[in-house]
């Protein structure tokens, strides 16, 4: 996998701003207006103050200006909140492009990859990481255009009244490219520290936490106590250092925003009182231009102040970006099929040609050159040592492998089919039961258009209709997983519930009674006893009394097929089965 | 407001630096009103003036000058000084937070805090943690600060003319209360809803990944797609109303900073023709309400997310208000032997919420007697309850019926210290703590020497990793988060050697070989029983080959021995 820079990272996320460019424009519109408002706001205050002291107007008179203000104060009001409305739908565009982008991507690479990591942190990816997103678009791009933008309108009003004003601003001026480069270099390292020691500290606790049981049994509670204050004191240090430094950075431009309100203050007095005869082409200072020109002061500073202080933004998304980017250029490899379907009552019989499956990583084989023929209605076990390719076999029939070689289901070749349509005729039942969060009726029909009554059946042919009735809501029960209100046991029975809701004509179980105690591995067994006959039963299994009443049982060693024939054959004249089968019996849970 | 009042309580002890923090904030915005007011006045004041030679040449512009320069090397300083306090405050007050609580989980019964084990619930538990140290920095410092910004202000324009000073108190006054109240009430369902939405938007999304398989195989992943996409919408759809306020926020704080300046030039332009105050003075007042509102621009957003941390504060208060483990003071015995005894042992979880139906009896009546020194084996499927009693033993669940005791003494009698100091204990799942090796080891035994942590590594066979890990010390190899991943047997071997440097009087196993090869399996069984030839040892296992080294076989099934 390759590493992705910061810098591709931050690519790629301007990248991602394309379909949302509207939103954005209008964002930056509207600060513009806001800006172009501000001073028309600043000039008629000038104005109206110009004429009370030095033209002794009435205050009655001025009704009119005052007024004009307000308006153009709730216009400014008005686009102020614009901007954040836009800005929002901005960041509402991207993310939602986005987290599609992840989710189509981890449905390409489909549910094999997807297991390789705890589900929580795709989960972490999907939500969490994509909203880090939505400062950056919403906030900070914007305002990268407006802190440009913004003092240059002001330059451009500022020069034809006074030059001098106009100069005192532009002196500063050269350096704002500077400041943008400080605020975003320093800044942006101040920034990471600051987030990084947080991380790394919201990272001890939470690792404290996990293992505060163990802790606890090796009385070392009050130590890690200790030590958790002292790494928090340790990062304060480290981290307070590098800010103490990374802050004067934006102490400058701070600097330079008050210093320039002194000077233009102190020259305009200077001008009045008559010392300094410069600057406003010779038509002498007014007390109008003067106050115009003190009030833009501030404001010529602002956009780019307001900029540092959305600077955060820009680094968590970009850090956000760095995971996304990963998972999104992530290599699929996309199982071969066809456009081919299988008739609803065909049964099926299975056959595979020299089977063999690549792993992920190059030149392991999972499965290597298996053979073998299974008939229509046959339960068949599938033994090995754990790691021999047994879920690589049962994943390959269900299509969520690449595989060399062929597979012929009723004769025809596997590939030819739409996998989807490969898929209805089977149903799958693993070692942990799946429980969504949601009722009991959800669970069984996951999105399956099953009405209440086939519910009902499936739940008492899984012998999981107890569960149900001991619910107050029935059907419409929440359920929760671990911990909740179901155990292992009774979830597998619903699990199974689910897989049996619709008539298949393939089953396939992968080790369904590992977790489960005694009382539900006998419910579960009982249940798929009851199993149509001329369904075609594959199972995972490591229970000594399963593997018995097979027909037939493929054990696998090492991605090979060692062994292939009736159980009681193979128990016979085996010797690997035999190895394997003693090593069973070693186990407490086969007897 | 109550469920956040025992936090705030908490920001007693760190008052001093927090205090500073907020004074430095609001020396801050006090300069910086006083650079822009004392400039207006500046300027006016010259321009009038001006207007004759004789006052123009008498007049001090000294004073006011270093005044203005004074002011704007003030507000940087104070600025930067602001940031650097108040960052270490925060940290500090982080720290604090952090190590407060987990001082208060310490006591806690594991049996409540079982639910939060799971790691998405512990992150939440963390920022809602997190969430307690932002009300400083977003609703503490700016509240105070404001409060007294507009109370100087008007303090100070009162002394030019009392007209000035009522009307800034009453236009900020009125900014300064309603707002919040007003983004307090209308952010409070949203800011709740969008939490809420935001855990379910990470249930849907995990159910859609976890149960994508099984969706596939019964063709319903569109549907399961779609469960996540309304989800989001309506996630958004929260988002875009809290987003509609804050904007609405900053709005109105803009709105309220425009029209009080010009509602105070209205006033300051009748009290100047009425000749109360000099036109300079006018100026003045304007200016310094325009810049005070700075002081009141984060309130509307602070109050407008305050539901949220409420509702942190809260869930953190429901878990630190459950049932503590109380521990007796008896130490061990001089005459210590490791008997165990179980007399009647009852134990059942409580009734759950939802289900509302009392689960059934893990524990349905043990009686046990295990002599000292006895090696005994405890058989039985999953779900019979073996664990559950090893987990009593421990006092890791609390609120079992009967009485255990060891060494003659019952379980709840012994100081925390001593009972973990006679128990040893190699549980189900290993932690490994994201530090050293070193360290993972040394918790088991702090006063243990390098060497001899070096010999117990390599009992346990752990100095493979050393291959892995080039030619430094093994024992400064990073676990855990960020460092070296251990797989299953690996951390078996971890567990183990922690119960070699250890030696209670009592071991107790819970399928300690699981997930290790047959031939270490047995070298590693060996070595540990070796080391607790002389002690009481409990064993759960699912190995025949293990029972042969037991003293005692008991077989348990429905929470019986049978």
């Amino acid at each position: 996998m390759r590493r992705i820079t910061e810098k591709r990272a931050y690519k790629w996320l301007i990248g991602q701003l394309s379909p949302t460019q509207n939103w954005l424009l209008a964002s930056i519109i509207l600060g513009l207006i806001n800006g172009l408002l501000f001073l028309a706001q600043a000039s008629l205050l000038a104005k109206i103050i110009h004429q009370i002291v030095m033209e002794d107007a009435v205050r009655a008179s001025l009704i009119h200006d005052l007024m004009l203000t307000v308006m153009i104060i709730v216009l400014r009001a008005l686009c102020h909140w614009g901007r954040e409305i836009t800005g929002f739908r901005a960041g509402l565009v991207v993310r939602e492009v986005i987290r599609g982008a992840i989710l189509n991507k981890l449905k390409a690479l489909g549910p094999l990859v997807i297991a390789e990591q705890p589900a929580g942190s795709w989960s972490t990816m999907v939500v969490e990481q994509v909203e880090e997103l939505q400062e950056f678009v919403a906030r900070y791009i914007p305002q990268m255009a407006l802190a440009v933008l913004i003092p240059l309108v002001i330059l451009i009003v500022a020069f034809p009244m006074n030059w001098t004003a106009g100069l005192i601003f532009l002196g500063t001026a050269p350096l704002i490219p500077v400041f943008m480069a400080l605020v975003g270099i320093k800044a942006a390292e101040a920034n990471r520290r600051n987030f990084r020691a947080l991380n790394r500290l919201g990272g001890f606790f939470l690792d404290r936490l996990q293992g505060m049981e163990t802790l606890r049994l090796f009385q070392r509670t009050r130590h890690e106590h200790e030590s958790l204050k002292t790494a928090s004191e340790d990062f304060r240090h480290k981290t307070m250092q590098v800010l103490r430094l990374a802050f004067l950075s934006s102490t400058v431009l701070e600097f330079f925003a008050s210093v320039s309100i002194a000077i233009l203050a102190v020259y305009l007095g200077m001008s009045f009182l008559g010392y300094l005869n410069f600057g406003s082409y010779g038509a002498g200072v007014s007390l109008y231009s003067g106050l115009f020109l003190l009030l833009l002061a501030p404001e010529f500073y602002q956009p780019l102040r307001d900029l540092g202080t959305h600077y955060h933004a820009k680094s968590k998304a970009v850090g956000a970006a760095e995971l996304i980017l990963e998972t999104l250029e992530r290599e699929e490899s996309r199982v071969h099929q066809g456009k081919g379907s299988l008739a609803m009552e065909t049964p099926v019989s299975l056959n595979a040609e020299r089977l063999t499956v690549q792993g992920s990583v190059e030149g392991r084989a999972l499965l290597k050159e298996v053979s073998f023929d299974i008939a229509t209605g046959e339960r068949v076990a599938i033994i090995g040592p754990s790691g021999a390719g047994k879920s690589t076999l049962v994943n390959t029939l269900m299509g969520f492998w690449n595989y060399q070689g062929k597979i012929r289901v009723a004769g025809e070749d596997l590939s030819s089919f739409s996998m989807d349509n490969w898929r209805k005729r089977i149903a799958w039942l693993g070692q942990q039961p799946m429980i969504i969060h949601g009722t009991v009726y959800e669970n069984v029909s996951l999105g399956r258009d099953l009405d209440e009554s086939q519910v009902n059946r499936a739940l008492a042919k899984a012998q999981a209709m107890e569960i149900v009735e001991q619910l107050p809501e029935g059907l419409n029960a929440l359920l929760q997983e671990q911990g909740g209100n179901l155990s292992v046991g009774q979830a597998q029975r619903i699990a199974l519930a689910r897989a049996i809701a619709e008539p298949v004509k393939l089953l396939i179980l992968d080790e369904p009674t590992a977790s489960l105690d005694a009382y539900n591995e006998r419910l579960v067994l009982d249940a798929l006893e009851a199993i149509d006959p001329e369904c075609t039963v594959i199972t995972v299994t490591h229970r000594l009394k399963q593997i018995d009443s097979m027909d037939r049982v493929l054990m696998l060693e090492n991605g090979q097929l060692v062994a292939d024939g009736e159980p009681g054959v193979l128990k016979r004249e085996s010797a690997v089965v035999q190895a394997f089968v003693a090593g069973l019996a070693g186990s407490l849970d086969n007897e | 407001m109550s469920d956040l009042l025992p936090y705030l309580k908490l920001y007693r002890r760190h008052w001093g630096a927090l205090s500073v923090g907020m004074l430095l904030a609001l020396a801050t915005l006090l300069f910086s009103l006083g650079l822009l007011a004392l400039s207006g006045w500046f300027i006016t004041a010259t321009a009038l003036a001006g207007l004759t030679v004789v006052t123009a040449q008498t007049f001090d512009f000294f004073s006011p000058g270093a005044g203005v320069r004074g002011f704007s090397i003030g507000r940087t300083a104070a600025r930067y000084f602001e940031r650097l306090v108040s960052h270490d405050a925060t940290f500090k007050l982080l720290a604090w937070l952090r190590s407060w609580f987990f001082e208060k989980l310490l006591p806690l019964s594991m049996t409540q805090l079982k639910r939060y084990r799971k790691a998405e619930l512990l992150n939440r538990l963390v920022a809602d943690v997190d969430a307690l140290d932002q009300l400083y920095l977003r609703l503490f410092s700016p509240v105070t600060a404001a409060v007294l910004v507009v109370i100087l202000l008007s303090l100070g324009l009162s002394f030019f003319s009392p007209v000035l000073g009522r009307g800034a108190i009453l236009l900020m006054g009125v900014w300064l209360i309603v707002l919040p109240l007003m983004f307090y009430r209308l952010g409070y369902k949203s800011g709740r809803q969008q939490g809420k939405l935001m855990g379910e938007l990470r249930q849907k999304v995990l159910d859609y990944l976890q149960g994508m398989a099984e969706s596939r195989i019964y063709g319903s992943e569109v549907r399961m797609r779609e469960r996540t996409d309304a989800t989001e919408q309506h996630l958004h759809h929260t988002q875009k109303k809290m987003s509609r306020l804050e904007g609405l926020g900053g709005a109105l704080m803009l709105a309220g900073a425009g029209i009080s300046a010009v509602i105070m030039l209205y006033l300051a332009a009748g009290e100047y023709q009425q000749g109360v105050i000099s036109g300079p003075v006018m100026v003045m007042s304007v200016f310094a309400v325009l810049a005070a509102f700075e002081a009141l621009m984060p309130l509307p957003g602070a109050f407008q997310f305050l539901g949220n941390t409420q509702l942190a504060a809260s869930r953190l208060t429901e878990i630190l208000e459950e049932e503590a483990i109380e521990f007796g003071d008896k130490t061990l015995p001089d005459a210590f032997k490791g008997q165990i005894a179980f007399l009647d042992v009852y134990f059942q979880y409580p009734a759950a919420a939802v289900s509302k139906t009392e689960g059934p009896m893990i524990l349905d009546g043990i009686s046990l007697d295990i002599p000292a020194g006895q090696h005994l084996a405890l058989l039985g499927k999953t779900g019979c309850g073996k664990s559950t009693l090893i987990r009593i033993l421990t006092r890791q669940l609390t609120g079992f019926e009967g009485r255990i005791e060891v060494g003659g003494i019952a379980i709840n009698d012994y100081s925390e210290a001593s009972l973990y100091q006679l128990l040893t204990v190699i549980p189900q799942q290993t932690h490994v703590f994201s530090s050293t090796l070193r360290q993972n080891l040394k918790m088991a035994r702090p006063e243990a020497q390098d060497s001899e942590l070096l010999e117990t590594v390599k009992a346990v066979g752990l100095d493979r990793l050393a291959a892995a890990e080039g030619d430094h010390n093994l024992l400064d190899l990073w676990l855990g988060q960020g460092g070296v991943a251990l797989s299953g047997g690996e951390q078996r071997r971890l567990a183990i050697a922690r119960a070699l440097l250890k030696k209670g009087e009592v071991l107790i196993m819970d399928e300690a070989s699981e997930g290790l090869d047959p031939i270490s399996e047995d070298h590693l069984m060996n070595q540990i029983l070796d080391a607790y030839r002389d002690k009481t040892v409990i064993m759960i296992t699912h190995k025949k080959a293990m029972l042969e080294r037991m003293d005692r076989v008991i077989q348990m099934d429905g929470g019986r021995v049978v």
